[in-house]
């Protein structure tokens, strides 16, 4: 009886102890939250830089920690594109840059100029292809839109669509769309030429020029996700599923739709725990960053 | 009796109200307030009327401390209503002037505390659209300065406003539309797509810093026959400002069918002006488009020769017709041939060129004029083939010289007098007039080319031309 007792004050004990320790670890968790909240001032705000389609979540993460209206963010935020963003990192006129991954040329640079790059994603993107929404065609496997790309699959039918020859438009050879394509479809597998128009030239008359997308029926394009879901019209055009996954937010912030990246904060390596820019990092992957980054259109990485 | 009385007062009263209601209806002569506007499908409508508007032009050039000012502005006359016509004469003038204010005040704002001196401040006015009833100004505004910071040294703006000339009312975007039209749907899909043709979707763009967002609420635009034009200005921050007015047109034919601007303020009855005014034509549906290129230029030989077809043409057996008429007669790759094989003959001396040209003239108001041009140099001599097709859609039937007239019209006599009364020309004779063909020939909006086949010439020295000013523009079928 006693030894029960006892059994029964071990018990209650435990049980109190680890509602004890929950509560401690709730209460905790806010403590971090706001460990991680940095306190800026404009002078004090890491110098950021990055590509075009992260300004947006550039200006919104200094608003948010700089307590600036959305109008005052536009002035204190400038980005100069990827490439420029990797070269003013590199050569010290950044702290932090918001990007695509570097390509081997930035990764050169860096090396050559002695400094070893911190490569962080922050947000997910993903590259999606778009047809028309009348095309009956709603899902493509990855090896279907190489063939397309590659000329091996020309005609709708051969993927289950009506017989129609496929018009797979491309994107201007310097883009960084085209890039993408190439790195993150193609994998090294040649395009085939893409088909083109004539367009008036001032000084040249016609020229000829990569024909874009026209959302035609027989048409197939390409676009990152952050542009193609904010902006294109869903009555008109649909987004491809690859492999049966729909490229949402859900499968594309848990990787499972194929062609998922992100977009990346670069710092350099030496950028100690305490500085500035490893307390902006910090913050724009806490709870609160990550959601400052979904309420401005982005997919949060998790 | 009473009750007889109670009756005939309420028929007045009936009768009274729905005369009221009929006159309110009329207030404009669109009836758009009933919905009832009669709109003419767009595929049909191949031509406006020409407001009989007298422009005058006022140049102001000054000098205001040192800031050369130059200002240029039409004030029109020939509106009957006297009160609207000064109305919207000021309007313009007030909108020429408070806008390079807006844009003064704007540059001294961005240069607190080190205001900008200006060197040059450039403010114009000018009518884009002026056609059944309504016209549109375009106001540009350009001011260059020296300043001690980075930034660009000039700045420029465009606005635009549209008048109804029957109340001198300013229109909105939605006047532009047919009634419960979804016409802002229509613009930013066309937007979007415009975003996709010019790679502004590109991660890096350095033409948008976020997605589109759609046309703001008193969007700025203007209107000509060419389209519904957005001026992305200040509202529309996702563009990055290029320094330059930035302007995306929505192309007549997209939003032709959407638009009442045409109808809902002109019922072809009753004049606003003096005189009714001529027509203007409408681009057609149909478009060439061309297709390949073959250009090849080197120290031997060149050539450019041009293939394309129709489009947006339904009837098949003329797109047959016009893409024969149109493809190229030579053969470039007997050419290059022998270019490549004289040239091995003969190092450093040149062979030749060749050439196949579709000059599409006239494709507007139901009417197609066309040069086809193949020319082949060799040996110094140049031998042309040239193709002259005139096609009346709205007959559907190829049009010969005396198509381009009114019925009974002597046109023959009217040419060869404008023909051989040429000032500075060499006399034609009787015998060259008679050279007139009822083929050869094509046509623009203006006046007409004929080619004469008159052997002691030849080439571009038989071709004449014609303005319909000197026939009378009365006796044109294209304005009849």
């Amino acid at each position: 009886m006693k030894i029960y007792r006892y059994k029964r004050l071990f018990l209650s004990t435990c049980i109190l102890c680890s509602l004890i320790a929950m509560a401690t670890l709730v209460s905790c968790a806010p403590a971090t939250e706001e460990v991680v909240h940095p306190s800026f001032t404009k002078e004090t705000y890491p110098r950021v830089d990055g590509s075009t389609a992260t300004i947006p979540l550039s200006q919104n993460f200094a608003a948010k920690l700089l307590s600036i209206s959305a109008d005052e963010s536009k002035k204190f935020i400038k980005h100069n594109t990827t490439h420029n963003a990797y070269v003013n990192l590199i050569e010290g006129k950044a702290d932090i840059i918001f990007v695509t991954e570097p390509s081997a040329e930035e990764i050169q640079l860096a090396k050559s100029n002695g400094v070893e790059l911190s490569v962080v994603p922050i947000v997910k993107e993903a590259f999606v292809f778009l047809v028309n929404t009348q095309n009956p065609v709603s899902t493509l496997t990855v090896n279907q839109i190489q063939d397309i790309y590659q000329g091996k699959i020309k005609n709708w039918k051969e993927v289950g669509g009506p017989d129609k020859e496929i018009i797979a438009y491309q994107r201007p050879d310097n883009s960084g769309s085209q890039t993408l394509m190439q790195n993150q479809v193609m994998k090294g597998l040649k395009m085939a030429d893409a088909p083109t128009e004539f367009k008036p030239a001032d000084m040249e008359g016609l020229i000829e020029v990569v024909a874009s997308y026209d959302n035609s029926d027989q048409a197939i394009g390409y676009s990152v996700y952050y542009y193609a879901n904010s902006m294109y019209n869903k009555e008109t055009i649909k987004f491809i599923k690859v492999n049966g996954v729909e490229p949402n937010n859900k499968n594309i912030s848990s990787g499972q739709y194929p062609f998922t990246s992100a977009y990346y904060a670069v710092l350099k390596n030496t950028e100690t725990a305490n500085s500035n820019s490893r307390k902006l990092l910090a913050w724009i992957l806490s709870a609160e960053g990550q959601k400052v980054a979904e309420n401005s259109g982005y997919v949060p990485l998790k | 009796m009473k009750k007889a009385i109670m009756a005939l007062c309420l028929i007045f009263i009936f009768i009274f109200t729905a005369s009221a209601c009929k006159q309110a209806n009329n207030v404009t002569p669109d009836g758009s307030e009933t919905g009832n506007l009669n709109i003419i499908p767009f595929k049909d409508r191949h031509f406006l009327y020409t407001n009989w508007l007298n422009e005058d032009i006022r140049q102001v050039s000054t000098k205001e401390s040192g800031t050369n000012v130059d200002k240029s502005y039409p004030e029109f006359k020939g509106l009957k209503n006297k009160e609207i016509q000064t109305k919207v004469n000021q309007e313009i003038f007030d909108t020429l002037n408070l806008q390079m204010k807006d844009m003064e005040t704007a540059l001294s704002a961005e240069h607190s505390g080190n205001p900008p001196s200006l060197n040059t401040k450039v403010s114009g006015a000018s009518i884009v659209y002026n056609y059944n009833n309504v016209v549109f100004i375009e106001y540009y505004t350009y001011i260059d300065f020296t300043a001690t910071t980075d930034s660009p040294f000039s700045r420029q703006k465009i606005e635009a406003a549209g008048y109804d000339l029957n109340t001198g009312n300013k229109l909105t975007l939605k006047d532009m539309f047919k009634k419960n039209n979804t016409y802002e749907k229509l613009i930013n899909q066309y937007i979007s797509m415009y975003i996709i043709e010019h790679n502004y979707d590109d991660f890096d763009s350095a033409f948008m810093n976020r997605p589109f967002q759609g046309i703001r609420k008193g969007q700025s635009f203007s209107f000509d026959i060419t389209g519904l034009k957005i001026i992305l200005d200040e509202k529309n921050d996702e563009f990055t400002d290029p320094g330059y007015p930035n302007i995306i047109t929505v192309p007549i034919k997209t939003i032709g069918d959407e638009l009442a601007v045409f109808d809902r303020y002109y019922n072809g009855k009753s004049s606003l002006f003096g005189k009714k005014g001529i027509r203007k034509l409408l681009p057609n549906q149909v478009e060439y488009k061309v297709e390949s290129i073959v250009r090849e230029s080197g120290p031997a030989y060149s050539l450019y020769i041009e293939n394309g077809e129709f489009i947006n043409l339904s009837d098949k057996k003329l797109k047959a017709l016009l893409d024969e008429k149109t493809s190229s007669i030579l053969n470039p790759e007997e050419f290059r041939s022998a270019a490549k094989a004289y040239s091995a003959s003969n190092p450093g001396e040149y062979y030749g060129n060749m050439g196949h040209q579709v000059n599409l003239v006239l494709n507007a108001g139901g009417y197609l004029s066309m040069l086809v041009s193949d020319v082949v140099y060799t040996g110094g001599k140049t031998k042309e083939y040239r193709r002259f097709m005139n096609y009346d859609f709205n007959r559907n039937k190829e049009m010969k010289l005396k198509d381009l007239f009114a019925e009974n019209f002597d046109y023959k006599s009217a040419i060869s007098k404008i023909l051989q009364d040429r000032e500075n020309y060499p006399l034609l004779s009787d015998a060259d007039i008679s050279a007139l063909s009822e083929g050869t020939f094509y046509f623009d909006e203006y006046g007409l080319n004929i080619y004469l086949e008159l052997p002691q010439k030849n080439g571009s020295d038989n071709y004449y031309w014609i303005p319909y000013e000197k026939i009378g523009w009365e006796n044109i079928i294209l304005y009849q």
